[in-house]
């Protein structure tokens, strides 16, 4: 069968279909075409990515942003260490804030707020 | 003042590799585009042309895929692929989707092959090489196109059969069984014509 089918196959060998000098052409100003205007094959775009926002995220957000969570941390901050301080070194702070410190009461009570007006 | 390379040194291309040319290309140079051009237009379109049997489409075809191979220069790998083997790719891939488009056309197309000359008698060996040509080419039309590209790139373009399953995307078991099934049926289709061609197929 190869046999048969060999003088085939080396006919179209012998003879393999020549490109025309038009078609040599085009193809020579496609290639000056693609130098002058490459056309760079589109970006996929980027898929989608969920990503869990972070817990810093989350938490200046609930209290409107990262600039007033900064604020209150230095609000806590401060607030521990008036705590944690013997109240001769807190004397020491409230003096250096330009005031007096007559008495510190760390735990004040409500007594104030539940005696009825007069 | 610089001479432009394509102009002053144009022979100095000659033994560079696809793979060099191709980025010579893709920094302007014109002159490796038209090496390129010479080492593989022909081959990409005598191959669309065995596939398509329309030398009209082939060469849009071809045209394509050098196009193609054009665009993707500034993008490709050196060493990776042979240039070669990525064309016929190309090729078969933009003859298949084409043949597919056609497929609800092919009753006429058909219909529309030239009918083997009449090389009876006293035919000459040209005309006789003619004649084989044309029953060929009726023949290869006649096959499911898988069958007809791996049939085309082992015997006519030469390729062996792990260079064809690269290109086909397939297996080399797969391109042996398809080879030897379009041969088959190459074998059938001649016999068909070999009445009216005055000789036998294997003369």
């Amino acid at each position: 069968m190869d046999d048969d089918l060999d003088a085939f196959f080396a006919a179209a060998r012998h003879a393999p279909p020549r490109p025309s000098v038009g078609l040599q052409r085009r193809v020579l100003a496609d290639a000056e075409m693609a130098l002058a205007a490459p056309i760079t094959p589109p970006m996929a775009p980027k898929p989608a990515v969920h990503r869990p926002a972070s817990l810093w995220a989350r938490l200046a957000d609930a209290f409107g942003g990262g600039g007033a969570l900064a604020g209150m941390m230095t609000a806590t901050v401060a607030g521990l260490y008036i705590g944690y301080v013997q109240p001769s070194e807190a004397g020491i702070l409230v003096s250096a804030l330009g005031g007096s410190l007559e008495e510190l009461d760390l735990m004040p009570g409500i007594d104030a707020l539940l005696e009825e007006a007069p | 003042m610089t001479m432009p390379r394509d102009i002053s040194d144009a022979s100095a291309l000659d033994p560079l590799s696809d793979d060099a040319l191709l980025v010579l290309y893709a920094k302007g140079d014109r002159e490796a585009a038209r090496l390129l051009s010479d080492r593989h237009l022909g081959r990409v379109y005598g191959f669309a042309a065995r596939l398509l049997g329309d030398r009209a489409e082939a060469e849009d075809v071809a045209q394509e895929a050098m196009l193609r191979l054009w665009r993707v220069a500034p993008d490709w790998r050196a060493g990776e692929a042979q240039a070669s083997s990525w064309l016929y790719r190309v090729v078969v891939n933009l003859c298949t989707d084409r043949q597919r488009a056609a497929r609800r056309k092919r009753a006429e197309a058909l219909d529309e092959v030239d009918e083997p000359a009449d090389t009876r008698a006293d035919v000459t060996e040209a005309m006789m090489q003619t004649a084989r040509l044309n029953a060929l080419e009726a023949a290869l039309a006649t096959l499911p196109d898988r069958q007809r590209q791996a049939v085309v790139l082992r015997h006519i373009e030469g390729l062996s059969n792990p260079e064809i399953a690269v290109i086909l995307a397939i297996g080399v078991e797969a391109v042996e069984s398809l080879t030897a099934r379009g041969k088959r049926a190459l074998t059938a289709a001649l016999a068909d014509q070999k009445a009216s061609l005055g000789y036998e197929i294997g003369g």
